[in-house]
């Protein structure tokens, strides 16, 4: 008996002294990443990742916006092929930036304004025609955007289009466009150089702005909104929700999107081919915190997007008749929320300032 | 003005449409009117703006009350042993804070909670304390050419406190703006500060002033966007020159 209870009070101490000692490792003492440039860091961000990422999305506006004037002056078959082309063009751009929701994209609440859905149909076939209409106000926001073009692009043929339809398409259009502009704007006239000066990484410095985005986005409008609640296992029943979707009107989408989200966030982490958080880990040393966290991102990011080849479009469909399959896929996923948001933020030393009140 | 929106606040309240509930922390709730005005926060922050800021800034810190004896204790014999001017600054003081060693204490409610959340960005709670305490020992040593330069600090500084609150809680409306019950709690909290402005001495923020920044905002709530309330954070900060802090209040 004594024998027993020494074993166990002797697994005990060595639990304690390996929890203890895994605490210590999660908190890098002697390398807090100070050696590392951040500087050099923001100017890749800002240079060759965010400004560069926002003017292809803007110029993709353009081209639909050209697509929806076209398809204005002659409604042929063709044109709406062509819209439908330029459409999917600009939705699959804008996966690029909706990562960068800090500073100008946060004051204009993009996201919110871009990319809202499910969408109220109702009130989208409301405003055709109301010369009263403001986009923008906080009622519009599950009417407009992507996902209310998707709706009125998609889900319609040509002879159910209607010139007061058409023109609608063109205010939504032009709206993103004008927000995109300015927040394009914003970067170029100003805030680019405040991003870049602000080097530390406190509350409110740019790695802390990149940062908590990054792993909001990721968490809220890709895991979960693209996958996570679509497929049902964000909910008590598990119940698919198939009409949650992105891009449900096309059909097609959907699985296009998720893959270059992912990609996105995978450009930002690599710092395309310039520095990157990856350089950034690794500059805290061969520690299991430092290059061995990025090790196990980079394992799993591949991993995530071997995952995301299971999925198959139509999304809605594939989430209630393979849901079991979804469900690992969004495993893939949700791993990288761990390392990234848990792992990642613990090791660079930057807080988490968001809440994350997507119910899980 | 207050008595109305205590009426209008009671008739509301107990009819389940006048509770709006948040999106996203269900939590948060809270009593609003049909084009998101919540009372609470209307009747508390605008009396804080036309009771207490009025009499700090105006009152207690004016000429009338400023310009008095300060030689002859109030009332030794009762344990008085201020003089007239000291107990003036005191009033002052109470309506800022009610704990003597602020910001230690006192950062719990009202313009002394303000002023500390204000701090970490452009230092109020430390240079408010500070000043109150130099006048107040300006005034027992009569050295009444500090306690003016303290005057003119303590009035800088809650304008600054009030409007940088306002600033503050328009960039919470952004970052809340889907969420109507937050949206609406942040841009009420904002639209009080505002109205507060014009209670200040020599305030930058008159009426008239105060009236075209809420026009910009807009009446209605429910009716507002991302760049009309950016709009008016911009001119508000311009106003005060708060530019350069206007996004990280």
């Amino acid at each position: 008996m004594l024998n027993i209870c020494n074993i166990k009070l002797n697994n005990l101490t060595l639990l304690v002294t390996l929890v203890v000692t895994s605490f210590v490792g999660c908190k890098p003492t002697e390398n807090n990443g100070d050696d590392f440039d951040r500087s050099a860091l923001l100017i890749n961000w800002a240079d060759n990742i965010i400004i560069p990422s926002y003017e292809s999305y803007l110029s993709n506006l353009e081209i639909l916006e050209v697509s929806v004037a076209e398809f204005g002056l002659e409604p042929s078959e063709e044109n709406l092929e062509e819209l439908r082309s330029s459409l999917f063009d600009a939705y699959k751009e804008w996966q690029t930036v909706q990562a960068f929701e800090f500073g100008p994209a946060s004051n204009r609440a993009l996201l919110e304004t871009t990319n809202t859905y499910p969408t109220d149909t109702i009130a989208i076939v409301a405003a055709i025609g109301d010369e009263a209409w403001i986009p923008g106000t906080p009622s519009t926001l599950d009417n407009i955007g992507f996902p209310a073009l998707d709706y009125l692009i998609n889900g319609f043929s040509l002879s159910e289009s209607s010139p007061e339809a058409i023109d609608h398409i063109e205010r939504l259009v032009d709206y993103l466009y004008v927000e995109t502009y300015s927040v394009l704007e914003a970067w170029e006239t100003g805030y680019r150089d405040e991003f870049v000066e602000s080097t530390g990484t406190e509350m409110g410095s740019s790695v802390g702005e990149v940062l908590n985005a990054f792993n909001h986005v990721y968490e809220s409008s890709v895991r979960h909104q693209k996958l996570g609640l679509p497929s049902g296992v964000s909910t008590f029943s598990q119940t698919p929700l198939p009409h949650l979707v992105e891009a449900p009107h096309a059909e097609t989408w959907s699985v296009e999107f998720l893959k270059s989200s992912l990609e996105a966030f995978e450009n930002i982490y690599r710092g395309g081919d310039g520095l990157g958080l990856d350089d950034y880990l690794i500059s805290l040393g061969e520690t299991e915190y430092g290059a061995g966290l990025d090790a196990d991102i980079k394992v799993q990011m591949e991993s995530s997007k071997l995952a995301l080849e299971l999925l198959e479009d139509p999304l809605a469909t594939y989430v209630v008749d393979q849901q079991l399959e979804a469900f690992e896929v969004y495993t893939e996923l949700q791993a990288l929320v761990v390392l990234w948001k848990v792992d990642m933020m613990s090791s660079l030393g930057v807080l988490i300032t968001y809440q994350d009140n997507d119910g899980d | 003005m207050f008595e109305a929106l205590m009426t209008e606040m009671s008739e509301a309240s107990g009819i389940e449409e006048n509770v709006v509930i948040s999106t996203t922390n269900s939590s948060k709730q809270y009593l609003q009117s049909s084009t998101g005005k919540e009372w609470t926060q209307l009747i508390e922050k605008g009396l804080m703006g036309a009771c207490f800021y009025y009499n700090i800034s105006s009152v207690y810190l004016g000429t009338e009350k400023m310009d008095v004896d300060n030689t002859n204790a109030v009332d030794a014999e009762a344990g008085k042993y201020y003089t007239t001017m000291e107990h003036h600054w005191d009033e002052a003081y109470g309506y800022f804070t009610v704990a003597t060693d602020y910001p230690v204490n006192g950062t719990d409610r009202f313009w002394g909670k303000y002023a500390n959340s204000r701090e970490e960005v452009l230092g109020s709670a430390t240079k408010l304390s500070e000043a109150f305490r130099l006048g107040r020992q300006a005034i027992s040593e009569n050295k009444l050419e500090v306690r003016d330069e303290q005057i003119n600090i303590i009035r800088e500084e809650l304008e600054l406190v009030a409007g940088g609150t306002a600033i503050h809680y328009l960039n919470d409306a952004v970052a809340d703006f889907g969420d109507d019950a937050l949206r609406n709690h942040c841009l009420s909290e904002a639209k009080a500060f505002i109205l507060a402005l014009p209670y200040g001495a020599n305030t930058s923020v008159d009426q008239a002033t105060a009236d075209e920044i809420l026009a910009v905002i807009g009446d209605d709530f429910y009716n507002v966007t991302t760049a009309s309330l950016i709009d008016a954070r911009d001119q508000l900060a311009s106003i005060l020159g708060l530019t350069e802090y206007a996004e990280h209040l």
